[in-house]
Formats: C-alpha cells, structure tokens, sequence
C-alpha cells in the first residue's frame, strides 16, 4: 500500500530528479551523465524551471514533499477533469473516482511509488484545459507550455486545438513554449542545452530497450511482436500515421469531450516510451468517456468497454518473463486498453464494430507472420 | 467471377495440391511406425496377431485403417504407402462432402455451405494429411458421417459410422458421450415433460450404442485377450507424461491449436469467438446442436492427451466448420460479415501458398527427375532411427533366405528384406544383425565381423559367426 508510506522517501526515479537539480547548481552538466540512472538526465533543461525548488532541500524532506504534492496534484487534477465534464461536482462520483484511480489502479502507483513527474504534468495540462474552457486562453496557453517544457510529450495536445480550428491557440502555446525554452537558459547553460538537443533528445526514437513490459505504447507492442527491428520500426511509423490520420477524419462528428479523449489516448498510444506509469493520463477519456456516454443499450455496450479498458490499465504483471513469447500482447494490456478509449472516442454506438474488425485482422496477420517465420522469414 | 465459383475454383486447387503430395513416398513418423509397419508385417507373415516387446504396442489397438491399408499394400506393391495416401485424400473429399451436404440440411445458402468446406478443407493439416498414411482423416469421415446421420434421424447409422470411425482410432469413443448428449437434449425438447421424453432417451440410445458398440467391441475384446487390457495400452503404464489425460489452462491452449500448433489449422475458428458474441440471428434447432457439439467437443479435446494438436481436434473440425459458416451467415453486422467472408477466402490463400511451397521438395520427384530412394534419403530425418537402403547395398546382398536381426531402428516399413525386430524376437534364427550407430554410440561388440557402415542413415550391418 504505497499510499501509506507517503512520508518516507520513494522510488527509483525521484533520486534521478534531485540529482540532476543539484549537478546544475554545481555547475555539472546533467546531460552527460548521472550516478542515479545508466545514463544522461533525459527531460528537457526547461523542466529545471519546475524543479529548481528541489535544491533548497536535503534529498529525504524533498522526497517526502515531493509525495505529498505528487498526491495532491493528482487529486486536484481528477477534481478539475469533474469540473470540465459538468458544473457542479457529484461528490459521490468524485470519491468514487478517486478512489477507482488510486487504490487499485497501478499506473498511478507506480507514479507514487517511483517518485515520479507524471502527476503534476497532468495537473498543469487539466488546469491548462480547464482554463482554456472558461476562455482564460492565454493563462491555459503558458500552463501548456510549462507541461510541454516539463516533458514534451503534452504537445500532443497541440494537436487538440487543430482538431477544433482554434488556430490561434496553437500560436499561442508554440510562442509560449519558446518563451520557456527561452527562460530555461537563465538556470540551464547553452553548452548544457547543446548536449540535450543534438544527442539526449534522440534517445527515445531507437528501438533498443523498448521491448521492455513497462513500455506499453504501440512501439513497445510491436517491439515485443516482431522478430526484426526495421519491420517493427516501419510499423509503428505506419500504424501511427493512420491512427493520426482516423483521429483527424473521425473528429468532425464529435464532441470537445470525446476529441479530448482521442488526442490523450493518441498520446499514450504513439510516445515511443509510454511507461506505465504515464497512462496515469487515462484518467482523462476514462472519466470524460464514462460520465458522457447516453443512458441507454448502447450506452451501456460503450460503457463495459471502458469498463473492460479501465481492467486492463489497471492491472499490472508482476513476472511478464513468465509470459511465452507467443502470448506476449498480453504484455500490452494498457496499450489495449487505451487503444479501446481511442476507438470509444472515436466511434462512440460504433466501437463495437471497430474492435471487431481490429480483432480479425490482428489474428488475420498473426496467423500470417507464424506461417512466414516456419518458412524461416520471421519478420 | 460469381463469388460461387470463386469457392469451387480455390477447393479444387487445393484437391490438386493435395493429390500430388498423395504421390510421393510416405515420410510421416508415424506411419514410418506403425500405420504402414503393421499391415505390412501382417502381409509379411500371412497372418494377423498383435506384436509383442515395446515398439508396435499399437497392434492391440482399433486398426481399421491399417487394415484397408492391408488391400492398397497388397494392390500397389512397392508403391503400398501411394495406396494408403489416395485413400487419406480420399476420406479427406468425402468429409469436404458430407459437410457441404450437412450444411444444406442445417439451413445454410449454398454459398455458406461451400465457405464452411473451404474453412475445413483449405488448412496445412488437412493438406499433409490427404498425403500420408496417418488415419485421422479417415477417423474424420466416419465422424462427420456420423453426425449426418444423427441429424438426419437415422440413429442406427449413425451409431454404424460412429462405430467404425472408434475402430480407427481409441479416441472417437469421446464423441460417444458428445452424441448421446445430443440425442438427450434433442429428445427432451420434443417431450411436453421429461418422464415421457426419458423412453424416447432410452430408446434412442441403444438404437446410437448398440450398433457402434458392436462394431467396435471386437477391437477391445481382442485387446484384452492378447493383453489384459482392452484399452492397451491406456493403464498398462507403458505411455509416457504427454500421452496422459491432463488438465490445462483452456485459454491458452484454444490460442495455441489455432496459432501455435505444427500444423497450422485456420485462425478463423479463433477470429469468429468474440464476434458471435455481438450478435447473430436467433439460434434455432439446427444452431443450437451445432454450438452444443462445438462446446462439449472442445472439452473432449481438452483433456485429450497433447501429444499433437492439430490431428486431435481434427474430427471435430468438420462441424467446428459449419458452425462458423452459421454465425458468419448469421452476423447482425453487414461490414463484420464481409469481413469475415473476405477473410476466410484470404486464410485459404494464404494457406494454399503455404501447402503449394510446403510440397515443392515433391516436384523433382513427381517430374521423374529423382527415383524413390532418392527421396526418401533426401527427405527423410535419419535421426528418428528410420531405415532405408539409401546406397541399395541391401537390395543387392541380403537374400531371401537370409534373417536379419534389427535392433536400434524405429520406423521399419522401408526395410524390404527379411527381418525380425529385437522387440519382438522369440529366438529366430538369424544371420545378420542391423544396429544403428546413433543409438550405440558407435560399433557393437557382437560375435560377427562388420560387413557395412553408413554414416549417412546410421546402418551398421554385422555378419554373425556361425
């Protein structure tokens, strides 16, 4: 129970955070190399805008902080997510869904008990759409780009305000990350910055490592899958494409709530290093999908989806190396999970139809690569 | 072209296929075993009797299809194993037909009954296995017939067919239990109460039992009386762990017979699962036996012994077939429909690509460019202790008078000289000894002088003294 041990310091990936802050502040450059982790501090040197408060701290009371905010945050933001879905908050509800997200629901403790990010990167993206709604655009813009500069992996919802024609929006958050990208050099110097953006940034696009289980994006499934790095690499580009292009072409005919939901499922999806716990952001279409979805038989086909998509993100292997190779999508059960969201989204009294027709193929080219690797061509 | 003929087009390519891997020399473990081995040796020694010592344990068990194979050996000579594989492929277009004609009668278009024939007929395993002398596929027929007669309200013949398909193999004697359920459930529902449908059960019964008992019986009362067991060798403690009845994980292994198996069967019975659960049109009498059968004969298979995969759940898959026609034809979702159409027409290309690549190693056999010999010694593992005179040294020394002694070597139908396995010898009196150098290890220390070796097939041949 990570949640009882909140005072006392954590995890594995909080250590990365501290060290980093005080190498900066000796004036060491963090992206060559850190003693908490095999290899270079791998967030942008805009994130120290966020974390430069950790060196007025000795490690365990930043820790401990650090836990407490990380909580809170996560709470704040699933009681912002109940503000953009209706006005006045049903308590019950909240607490429910506080409860569903936290207790039983690994992704979240694995944040918690890590010491990671993720919690208050999703509190500045809430807050920043919150915002956005009540038409505060320029205060949801700079929270945006605060969470971009963090990790970039929020500039998925660049794509949002695409997917709405509210073009200026995104001049507003691309002018706003630059000014943060611009406020970094004050903590972060250019020699540090040079390091990241020509070598640590590239980090993430090879294919080594990425066949691990906490690796639950679509990367992660086809790295586990095929035999050969270049078919799973010309895969995913693929694959990502099209779902880039279906949540474009499907999005007319929906609602804000349901298009938040595809761009945030998009973004677990197509992030090449989708750990587990970031799906900690599957709070957003879970909640926004189930609270929005019609009273009636179809409502309820949509909602054992979500029902069945919150079960396999929850859920967590503890021996994945027990898992025959043949059986290994069962390693991506998140990625299932969220790529139901996905199509609930998209799709809405339709979805079962899609995942139907998703199910055939993926048995279809299953079938196909094993008849292809017993003739020695294993892709 | 109408969709139809696109269906009768791709079954006779595949018919093709298949009768030209029903050309070429046996290379099967198990029929190299016993299938072949049996018959053989029955027409060897004039006489048929089950045959002691630890290799060919399965002469105690149901042989109707060795003894058909008994005709063909006798027919095609040399050419026996060919005999044997026209009567597979044989057994495999009958089942194609009994399907399409039991489809019919359950209701579906003739369009859906020609689909539920390709779903069947169009896979690797029933492919290789038109093109050996394995009996699954004859098992297969006489349970697909079966089952015709069942619906069809012909209860004698049914228990006839079912009968001689448990007289190919033991374990048909698990569709005894799937038909009686059957007749069960169908009476029941014709009764307004069941003390009066509880006669017509009865009834029905011993009309199904009788006749395939007494068809079968022979087999096991001959088991027991050269035995002691009539199942032998079930509970004579000879099997090994793999050949036991087991309890596994179901999900697992309904994924691995359709995906992980060695003989690749279709993914579609796997792909249709989660679809018939979004929708179909009313399951109605015909229907709901189909799906009744489907159920109990999964949990048949389920605890059969896994010494294969594919072959096991054969028998069932004619109307494993026809189920999937049914819920495809019954689909409430036009786009799933002709998806799942599409899709079993792509499986059976795909799969007679694989077949069709499968049996290029046959063409220079098939085109006279290489002789039999050849073949075999080109094709076959010598590692799984089979004999063939690769170099034909024996053709040309050992002579009809002579004995050989065989000891090391399993699969025994290519020797074509007299010989007694040292499984079954009773004190014959022999001149030669055969022994395998992978089983040895190397040279015997026997009272004879060695008169060849072959590192190739593994044959050491030694001259014993007089």
């Amino acid at each position: 129970m990570i949640f009882i041990k909140l005072l006392s310091p954590l995890g594995g990936d909080f250590p990365v955070y501290f060290e980093a802050v005080a190498a900066l502040f000796q004036k060491i450059n963090p992206y060559e190399r850190l003693l908490s982790m095999p290899g270079p501090y791998n967030y942008p040197p805009s994130s120290f805008l966020f974390l430069w408060w950790l060196e007025l701290f000795p490690l365990n009371t930043a820790s401990v902080i650090w836990n407490i905010l990380s909580v809170l945050s996560y709470i704040t933001a699933i009681w912002i997510l109940f503000k953009l879905i209706t006005p006045k908050t049903n308590k019950i509800l909240f607490t429910a869904a506080t409860f569903a997200f936290t207790i039983p629901f690994f992704p979240e403790k694995f944040n918690i008990g890590n010491g990671q990010i993720n919690n208050f990167i999703l509190l500045f993206c809430v807050l920043g759409l919150l915002l956005y709604r009540q038409n505060r655009k320029v205060l949801s813009a700079i929270l945006l780009a605060f969470a971009i500069g963090i990790k970039i992996v929020p500039a998925a919802y660049i794509f949002y305000f695409f997917l709405v024609k509210d073009y200026k929006q995104v001049l507003r958050i691309l002018f706003c990350v630059a000014i943060v990208i611009v406020a970094s050099f004050i903590l972060v110097p250019r020699e540090f910055q040079e390091l990241y953006y020509t070598k640590v940034f590239f980090n993430a696009f090879p294919i080594e490592g990425k066949a691990v289980y906490y690796n639950q994006s679509l990367l992660g499934l086809f790295a586990r899958a095929f035999h050969t790095e270049i078919f799973a690499r010309i895969s995913f580009y693929l694959t990502g494409l099209i779902l880039i292009l279906v949540t474009y072409l499907k999005s007319r005919g929906i609602n804000d709530l349901r298009k938040l939901s595809a761009v945030t499922s998009l973004m677990l999806l197509l992030h090449p290093l989708s750990w587990q716990h970031f799906f900690v952001f599957s709070i957003i279409p879970l909640l926004f999908l189930s609270i929005s979805i019609k009273k009636n038989k179809e409502g309820l086909k949509q909602f054992i989806l979500i029902i069945v998509s919150y079960v396999l993100i929850a859920v967590d292997i503890k021996r994945p190396d027990l898992i025959y190779r043949e059986f290994s999508f069962i390693l991506s059960h998140q990625f299932f999970g969220v790529l139901m969201l996905w199509i609930v989204a998209l799709w809405g009294q339709r979805s079962m139809r899609v995942i139907g027709i998703i199910w055939v193929i993926g048995v279809i080219m299953e079938y196909i690569l094993i008849l292809l690797c017993r003739g020695n061509i294993c892709l | 072209m109408p969709r139809k003929y696109l269906l009768i087009v791709l079954l006779g390519v595949s018919i093709l296929i298949n009768f030209a891997g029903a050309l070429t020399p046996e290379l099967g473990f198990d029929a190299l075993w016993y299938h072949l081995t049996i018959p053989k040796l029955y027409l060897m020694w004039e006489r048929i009797a089950f045959i002691p010592g630890g290799l060919l344990y399965y002469s105690a068990m149901p042989r109707l299809g060795e003894f058909l194979f008994i005709g063909v050996l006798k027919v095609f000579g040399e050419f026996g194993d060919i005999g044997a594989h026209l009567i597979s492929l044989g057994a495999g277009i009958g089942t194609a037909f009994i399907i399409y004609k039991l489809a019919r009668k359950l209701g579906l278009s003739v369009f859906y009954s020609q689909l539920s024939v390709l779903i069947f007929y169009i896979t690797p395993l029933v492919g290789w296995l038109s093109g050996s002398a394995y009996i699954d596929l004859i098992r297969t027929f006489f349970e697909t017939l079966s089952f015709y007669f069942l619906i069809s309200g012909n209860l004698i013949l049914a228990g006839v067919s079912l009968g001689l398909a448990i007289s190919t193999k033991t374990l048909a004697i698990g569709s005894l239990g799937i038909f009686l359920a059957i007749i069960t459930f169908t009476d029941l529902k014709k009764k307004a109460s069941y003390k009066e449908a509880f006669l017509d059960v009865f009834l029905d019964g011993i009309k199904f039992l009788f006749p395939a008992i007494l068809i079968s019986a022979p087999w096991f009362i001959f088991s027991y009386l050269e035995t002691g067991y009539p199942f032998y060798p079930i509970g004579a403690g000879i099997l090994g762990t793999a050949e036991k009845f087991m309890i596994r994980n179901p999900i697992a292994d309904f994924w691995r017979l359709f995906m992980g198996s060695n003989d690749p069967i279709s993914p579609i019975y796997l792909a249709i699962v989660p679809l018939a659960g979004l929708g179909i049109k009313g399951l109605k009498g015909g229907g709901r036996i189909i799906f009744g059968y489907i159920i109990l004969s999964f949990l048949i298979w389920f605890i059969t012994p896994r010494t294969d995969w594919g072959r096991f759940i054969l028998p069932y898959l004619p109307v494993w077939a026809i189920g999937v026609g049914f819920t495809i034809s019954s689909l409430k979702d036009k786009v799933l429909k002709y998806l799942m159409v599409l899709s079993v027409l792509i499986i059976a290309i795909v799969n007679l690509g694989y077949r069709g690549l499968a049996i290029r190693r046959t063409v220079p056999y098939l085109t006279g460019k290489e002789c039999r010999t050849e073949y075999l010694c080109k094709n076959l593992d010598f590692k799984t202790a089979v004999f063939v005179d690769c170099d034909g040294w024996f053709y040309r020394n050992i002579k009809p008078t002579d004995l050989v002694l065989v000891s090391g070597f399993h699969n025994l139908y290519y020797i074509d000289f007299p010989f007694v396995h040292e499984s079954w010898y009773r004190g014959e009196k022999y001149n030669y000894i055969l022994s395998n150098i992978r089983e040895t290890g190397g040279e015997r220390k026997v009272k004879g002088i060695l008169v060849y070796k072959n590192d190739f097939t593994g044959a050491l041949l030694y001259k014993v003294s007089p």
